[in-house]
């Protein structure tokens, strides 16, 4: 009977180890993917002031007037002509 | 349970227990016998404990602190510092690839090749290819150099003393999404490249064209021991606002994590954040500014339409009266081939003034000289030139412009008359004259918080010891009558004429505010002692007025008819004082050469002046060059736009954009702003 309980000590102790190990390893596991999320985060935030200062920079006054210029001699370069009288 | 059995179940613990033995075994020997650290094959001994193991895999990230924001006095950004990557690569040959220097080569082109492409997959690259190219160019010559490329052989296996391990710089400034994922990427599926991502910022200037002198620039300038040793780095700044002691980045911060036998990274905690960056608020209106940019430009190309020559440099400054405060100031070359290198013209430009002293003359006379303004002065000349050899100082020839009879101190300016201004001038003595240099601080630093200052001077033959008072008066004092024998910037010339507007000495203003650590610290207004009475300002600030009028012989007369014509009334809302100046310069490969310079100083409302601008063209020929036809124009729109400005920001509308399309600050790929390179 000794050794049964010896052997059962014995096996829930590795399975003591096993389970702490794995646990460990689930939590490095856990570890290494918030810290990938962390820096996808970090690109994103760096990635949303690029945008917001270059959107700033786009709409000034002078900028969006320029735009509405090309986009006017554009719609003025593909307008049909108008019909001569004769036509 | 029989004896085999037994033996059997001893023999499987046995074998069992020797695992335990073998670790105390192999635990006694590590850290008895080895005496407590461990010889690495490199020669560093790492101690055997366990803050050794977890410094081992422990890794700090530096958070540097960002530099300062400047503003402008509305708000608006005129420099920051945007979050980006620096990307480092800690590159290892594989071992298969250094058997044959050919296939080392090779691999070392094409991991080029990778990382240039993952670097040009930002979609918003205005020329994808050209830019791949550049930075392959640049990563093969930054691997060849790190990795020796130029010594191995042909072919063959490479010597053993080659290094197979080296760290080269990717890029900087890296923040476009697609680029950093691209580059994480790279470093998953790439063994032997390891991508570090450090945490670096780029300084980025929403509206360059405009404000490249005024702002200025950073540049990472070497650092170097007492030995001469370059010890790497450091940014600075050396010309405009960016040289602002405030604006240097505060502490920054550190993030710790972890990382494995492979440098995978593990999560530990976000560290401590940098301190926020301090804010600058210039007294700079970026509207304002940018019409002075344009109207400066304009009119310094308009110059050529009438087959003349362009001018050398321009510079057109607008301060606000109450306050001091530049709110525009812009600068213009004609041979520059960039804003880097070209002087900031209203700081570091100087110019002999001309006729546009007269009236700070004229006011110091009236306070301090014992000038009757009602005293009539006989300013007739004889022949073509109109000259006339003065008797109050000493019989010195002196011209004008045009025939001017008998004027009064009023007419005077009106007329600007050079025989008129010497003889008032002659009112004064060397002390008057010294008092007059100071009170307008036309010999002082303006002491903007800008470096590299170009300070006006006088000329200092006329202030030797040995010069007695009649010889200062018939030289030097008429000389300065005039505005000739000292020079000026633009900006010495508004500080003037602010103190002679204002009845006390003033000083100009370019910061409003700074905030570091969130304590907002303003700079106070200067105002110094009263130098002129309020009769005085006012008997000069009239004669301006007339002087921007349809009278007969007003310097301003055409002014006022070409605004006219456009439908603006300038009458009773503009005054100012023309000056038109010849003198020689030295320029940079044609040695002295003779320059003209017109100069305009205006304010408005001309009753009450809010604003006042300056604006000198200096050109670099003979040729007849009127203050009262170059630089006022300019001066004179640049005053009723902030006039204009004032109205719609009181009635709470935004500022109008011209119908005219211009250059100045209306670049859609301006360099150095966040959209750099980019369509």
């Amino acid at each position: 009977m000794k050794w049964v309980l010896c052997g059962i000590t014995f096996a829930l102790s590795v399975a003591l180890a096993v389970g702490t190990a794995s646990y460990r390893a689930g939590n490095t596991r856990l570890r290494m993917q918030i810290e990938r999320e962390y820096r996808s985060i970090e690109a994103r935030r760096i990635e949303v002031r690029r945008l917001s200062l270059a959107a700033a920079e786009q709409a000034t006054p002078e900028r969006l007037c320029d735009r509405l210029r090309d986009v006017l001699r554009a719609s003025v370069a593909t307008a049909p002509k108008e019909p001569a009288p004769w036509q | 349970m029989t004896r085999g059995e037994r033996f059997r179940l001893r023999l499987v613990f046995g074998a069992l227990a020797v695992v335990p033995l073998f670790l105390c075994g192999w635990f006694a020997w590590i850290q008895v016998l080895q005496n407590g650290d461990l010889k690495r094959p490199d020669g560093i001994r790492v101690a055997l404990s366990a803050d050794a193991a977890t410094v081992q895999h422990r890794r700090t990230e530096r958070l540097p602190g960002a530099r300062g924001t400047i503003r402008d006095r509305h708000g608006a950004i005129l420099a920051m510092d945007c979050d980006a990557f620096e990307v480092r690569a800690e590159v290892s040959t594989p071992k298969k690839v250094r058997r044959d220097c050919a296939d080392t080569r090779a691999w070392l082109r094409s991991l080029a090749r990778s990382l240039a492409d993952a670097l040009v997959r930002d979609q918003g690259l205005a020329d994808r290819a050209a830019a791949r190219s550049a930075h392959f160019e640049r990563l093969e010559e930054r691997l060849t150099v790190a990795f020796c490329i130029d010594q191995l052989p042909a072919t063959g296996a490479a010597p053993e003393s080659l290094p197979w391990r080296r760290e080269i710089l990717v890029d900087r400034g890296v923040s476009v999404l697609s680029v950093i994922e691209a580059l994480e990427e790279l470093d998953r599926d790439t063994d032997s490249v390891l991508l570090h991502m450090q945490h670096d910022h780029a300084r980025v200037y929403p509206e360059r064209q405009v404000t490249y002198g005024l702002v200025g620039y950073v540049e990472d300038q070497p650092l170097r021991s007492e030995a001469g040793k370059l010890l790497g780095f450091e940014v600075r700044a050396t010309a405009g606002l960016e040289a602002v002691q405030a604006l240097l980045p505060g502490a920054g911060g550190e993030r710790e994590f972890l990382v494995d036998a492979k440098s995978k990274r593990f999560y530990t905690g976000i560290g401590n954040a940098p301190e926020s960056p301090s804010t600058v608020e210039a007294t700079i209106d970026l509207e304002l500014q940018k019409t002075a940019s344009r109207e400066l430009e304009r009119q310094a190309m308009a110059v050529s339409e009438n087959a003349a020559r362009r001018p050398l440099w321009g510079a057109m400054v607008l301060i606000e009266v109450e306050t001091g405060d530049v709110l525009a100031a812009a600068s213009w070359h004609r041979d520059s081939k960039h804003p880097k290198g070209a002087a900031f013209t209203p700081y570091q430009s100087l110019y002999e003034p001309g006729s546009i002293v007269k009236p700070l003359l004229f006011a110091y006379a009236h306070q301090h000289g014992g000038l009757d303004w009602e005293r009539s002065f006989d300013c007739s000349s004889s022949g073509a030139d109109h000259h006339l050899s003065v008797p109050e100082v000493g019989g010195r020839v002196v011209r004008d412009d045009h025939a001017c009879g008998v004027l009064s101190s009023h007419g005077i300016l009106v007329n600007s008359s050079n025989i008129g201004a010497v003889k008032v001038g002659s009112l004064l003595t060397r002390d008057d004259w010294a008092g007059y240099l100071d009170v307008y601080g036309l010999r002082r630093s303006l002491c903007l918080p800008m470096p590299n200052e170009r300070q006006g001077h006088v000329a200092s033959k006329g202030w030797l010891p040995g010069i007695k008072e009649p010889a200062f008066k018939k030289w030097t004092g008429s000389s300065y009558s005039i505005g000739y024998e000292h020079q000026v910037n633009a900006l010495q010339m508004a500080r003037a004429y602010l103190t002679m507007l204002s009845g006390c000495r003033r000083e100009l203003r370019l910061l409003r505010a700074v905030t570091v650590a969130g304590t907002r610290v303003e700079q106070p207004v200067q105002r110094g002692p009263q130098e002129f009475s309020s009769d005085t300002v006012t008997l000069v600030r009239s004669a301006l007025g007339d002087v921007i009028s349809d009278d007969e012989g007003a310097t301003g007369r055409h002014l006022v008819a070409a605004f006219r014509k456009d439908g603006t009334e300038l009458v009773g809302l503009l005054a100012g004082k023309t000056g038109t100046a010849k003198s020689r310069t030295v320029i940079k490969g044609k040695g002295t050469v003779e320059v003209r310079n017109a100069s305009f100083v205006g304010f408005m409302p001309a009753a009450a002046p809010r604003y006042l601008a300056v604006c000198v063209l200096q050109r670099d020929d003979s040729a007849r060059f009127y203050g009262g036809s170059y630089a006022a124009p300019p001066a004179a729109r640049l005053l009723l736009e902030a006039m204009r400005l004032e109205e719609r920001r009181r009635l709470g509308q935004g500022p109008q954009v011209s119908a005219t399309p211009g250059s100045s600050g209306r670049g859609l790929l301006a360099a150095e702003t966040a959209q750099a390179g980019r369509r």
